[in-house]
């Protein structure tokens, strides 16, 4: 008699498993639909970020030289020595001069009074980038300064209720609006909304009475020069001359330094940010594929006494998370940073930055892997008597060495995910500490919750009550999750608040 | 000589024919299936729970046979171990003679791909698979080209060729049993396990999964293990075992019966 072979060795293929991934997923489109929506807005956060922090550098090296608006700026408040003064006023090829000054201003027409910054204007600023002006004829009259003329910010004259033609009443002086104001060279919009800006010609703003002790007076001149000057060669000599006397100045590649800096911190900080919301996205697939493993493990049994093993059974349904998780990132991917481009002084050409779609598109697709593993681990130990035995109840809880394995890796990830945003170690470590601490408290803030209510339970209360509190702490309850998500989302809105609060203040 | 080795063979327990002996087997070697001193302990509550106590029995390919007692009495604990769906506590189960309880689950999962087939009181067919993918599975498992129409053929046979394109919850009780019986026979098993295939149906559909349940087994040569309440349709097997409290009480051949 011929022995009896044990065949384990024979496997369906990989296309099976695919193949038995899209057949499982019939029923449960709109869940893992909703598991998709966890990634879709976290990294359609990131890669709206990181694309602008892309196409910022970009636009921040094309447009240089209108972020000052000249070739090099020279400012100071006190006043300089003679010297220095006769040397201002021959810089350059043709130069600009401002004087500037926090102010009240009202409307007459109007009763409206607001804080402004007031520019006394002298020269043919602003040298490069477009003074955006309507009408555009307001600006030659505002540069022959024959008369009492003034140029308002769009969002004065709308908050004061004027419009060109009336009058704004700038100390002692009426001036006629000549224009209104809707992208200055050199300023972001959003800084006219915080200080809107009132442009008159510089020989009426001694008629005005407001330049005094106490006026808190900015001077500054713009620089015009000839094609082609190394004007850091050029200033490099003077600097230490200005310095010396309080005098500052600034150069186009300065400012492109300066400038992306800043919003370069403000990447790392809005990717940060982003990457919260992935994170909760990720709480999201964790508890959606938990739940969405609960209602399969009765397949998954009915499987196993087929014949499938533990990890096919195990694969089908990552491969149906995977792919979840791809679309979900291809459609985040998508949508385009332009919801930050008015924060912004160059105008930031929202192009689709390949390097960081493919990014969100990575970091989405191993996002839904990992943190779906956790509760997928569980398929493998299913047993095939639940197919004859409905009170069985598996060992889901997962006293299975591989989970420890997949929460180092989650934690490498947020670890690793940081760095890459922030370029910085010890801020990643920090940062991943402090969102531990953080998700510690809320659990355990969860947890308390719940033995509170189960503890204290209100047992004399209505029927709706008693059920709605008793829905915390039953069988698949959610408290958990929600408590956690719900905290960790409230998270960087709160110091967003905090942090204008302490900025107004 | 083989009818009178059958016969002792299905008596003794464990079996120790002159032939198992000769060959040096434990048991006899012509046997699909053999149970020796099989016991299944739980845990439960902190104490332990023994569901079945000792249990021998063999049987050979071609066999008919039904397990039947009351409820609790451990009948469906012995079909789960027979057919590898769980590990007994001691004891042991040789299936088409490899020993079930060293392999692991993934290799008692191969084992029962192989050589086992199986009919559930409630079907247990795949909610989001039509009736002609249900019936494929099996034979996919294996590997097998033309998996779609050899389950068309199995539809056919048990007479739903025009309904393999619906999904299970558009099939009723009796039409899902039978799609079950196509699964079950789909990778041509030499041993199949029924675990109450009429409990959820009414009469007239009882009969006729019963009856299709026969001529298929009889067409295909298999094994049958059969665990139900119903006398009637245990008596249609030719070996009848009745357990109760997880200890065998009767083991006896049908035509003893009848007699």
């Amino acid at each position: 008699m011929d022995s009896p072979q044990l065949h384990t060795n024979i496997r369906p293929g990989t296309n099976w498993l695919f193949r038995m991934a899209w057949r499982d997923s019939r029923r449960s489109r709109q869940r893992l639909l909703l598991f998709m929506s966890a990634i879709v807005l976290g990294i359609a956060a990131l890669v709206a970020i990181n694309s602008f922090g892309d196409n910022l550098a970009q636009s921040i090296d094309d447009q240089a030289r209108e972020l000052l608006g000249a070739d090099l700026t020279i400012s100071w408040s006190r006043e300089p020595s003679a010297k220095t003064n006769k040397l201002l006023k021959t810089i350059g090829r043709d130069r600009a001069y401002e004087v500037s000054f926090p102010s009240l201003v009202s409307i007459p027409k109007t009763g409206g009074v607001r804080l402004a910054q007031i520019k006394g204007l002298e020269g043919a600023f602003p040298y490069y980038g477009t003074w955006e002006v309507q009408p555009v004829s307001a600006i030659q009259t505002f540069r022959k300064a024959n008369s009492r003329v003034a140029l308002v910010d769009d969002g004065l004259l709308v908050q004061l209720g004027a419009q060109p033609g009336d009058s704004v009443k700038i100390g002692n002086l009426n001036f006629l609006v000549a224009g209104r104001v809707t992208k200055t060279p050199g300023q972001a919009a959003v800084a006219a909304t915080v200080a809107p800006t009132v442009f008159v010609p510089n020989q009426f703003l001694a008629g005005t009475g407001l330049l005094q002790r106490g006026s808190r007076i900015a001077y500054k001149y713009y620089y015009q020069f000839a094609p082609g000057t190394d004007v850091e060669k050029f200033i490099k000599p003077l600097s230490s001359q200005l310095d010396k006397e309080g005098i500052n100045f600034d150069t186009v590649a300065g400012r492109k330094k300066q400038t992306g800096r800043a919003f370069g911190d403000l990447t790392k900080f809005l990717s940060l940010v982003a990457f919260v919301a992935l994170l909760l996205g990720c709480v999201g697939v964790a508890s959606a594929v938990q739940l969405y493993v609960k209602e399969k493990i009765a397949s998954v049994a009915i499987l196993r006494t087929l014949g499938t093993s533990g990890r096919q059974a195990f694969l089908i349904y990552l491969i149906q998370t995977a792919i979840m998780g791809f679309l979900g990132a291809a459609i985040g991917a998508l949508i385009l940073p332009r919801i930050f481009s008015n924060f912004l002084p160059v105008t930031v050409e929202t192009s689709v930055s390949l390097p960081a779609i493919l990014g969100g598109l990575g970091t989405g697709l191993l996002i839904s892997v990992l943190f779906s593993l956790l509760p997928l681990l569980a398929i493998r130990n299913v047993s095939p008597l639940r197919a004859i035995r409905n009170s069985y109840e598996d060992d889901l809880s997962g006293r299975d060495p591989l989970r420890w394995l997949v929460y180092l890796l989650v934690l490498l990830f947020i670890v690793g995910f940081a760095y890459l945003q922030t370029k910085n170690l010890m801020l990643s470590i920090g940062f991943t500490g402090g969102l531990m601490l953080a998700f510690g408290i809320l659990t355990a803030l969860g947890l308390g919750l719940i033995w509170l209510v189960r503890r204290f339970f209100p047992a004399s209360w209505s029927y709706v009550w008693r059920q709605s509190l008793a829905n915390l702490y039953r069988p698949n309850n959610q408290t958990l999750i929600l408590v956690t998500s719900i905290g960790l989302g409230a998270l960087p809105y709160s110091r967003f608040v905090a942090g204008a609060g302490r900025t107004v203040g | 000589m083989v009818r009178s080795l059958k016969k002792s063979c299905s008596s003794l327990s464990p079996c120790k024919s002159p032939l198992s002996l000769c060959l040096e087997q434990p048991f006899c070697s012509m046997s699909i299936l053999h149970v020796e001193n099989l016991t299944k302990t739980y845990i439960s509550g902190g104490r332990e729970l023994t569901v079945l106590h000792g249990v021998n029995f063999t049987l050979e390919p071609g066999d008919t046979f039904a397990i039947v007692g009351p409820s609790g009495s451990g009948k469906t604990t012995l079909l789960g171990l027979c057919a590898g769906l769980d590990r007994a506590s001691s004891g042991s189960v040789y299936l088409n003679d490899i020993r079930l309880d060293t392999l692991n689950e993934d290799q008692r999962a191969a084992i029962r791909n192989q050589y086992v087939g199986f009919i559930f009181q409630n079907f247990q067919l795949l909610p989001t698979l039509t009736a002609l993918e249900n019936v494929m599975v099996p034979l996919e498992l294996r590997g097998e080209k033309g998996a779609a129409k050899t389950a068309q053929a199995l539809l056919d046979r048990v007479g739903l060729g025009q309904r393999g394109h619906h999904y299970p919850t558009q099939l009723s009780g009796g039409e899902q049993q039978r799609v079950s019986l196509a699964r079950a026979f789909a990778n041509r098993p030499k041993l199949l396990f029924a675990d109450e295939p009429t409990g959820n149906l009414d009469a007239d559909t009882s009969a006729t999964v019963v009856d299709l349940l026969f001529e298929l087994n009889r067409e295909a040569g298999t094994t049958l293990v059969l665990v139900t309440h119903d006398m009637e349709l245990a008596s249609r097997t030719q070996r009848i075992i009745r357990i109760k409290g997880g200890t065998v009480v009767n083991d006896r051949m049908t035509e003893l019966l009848n007699d």
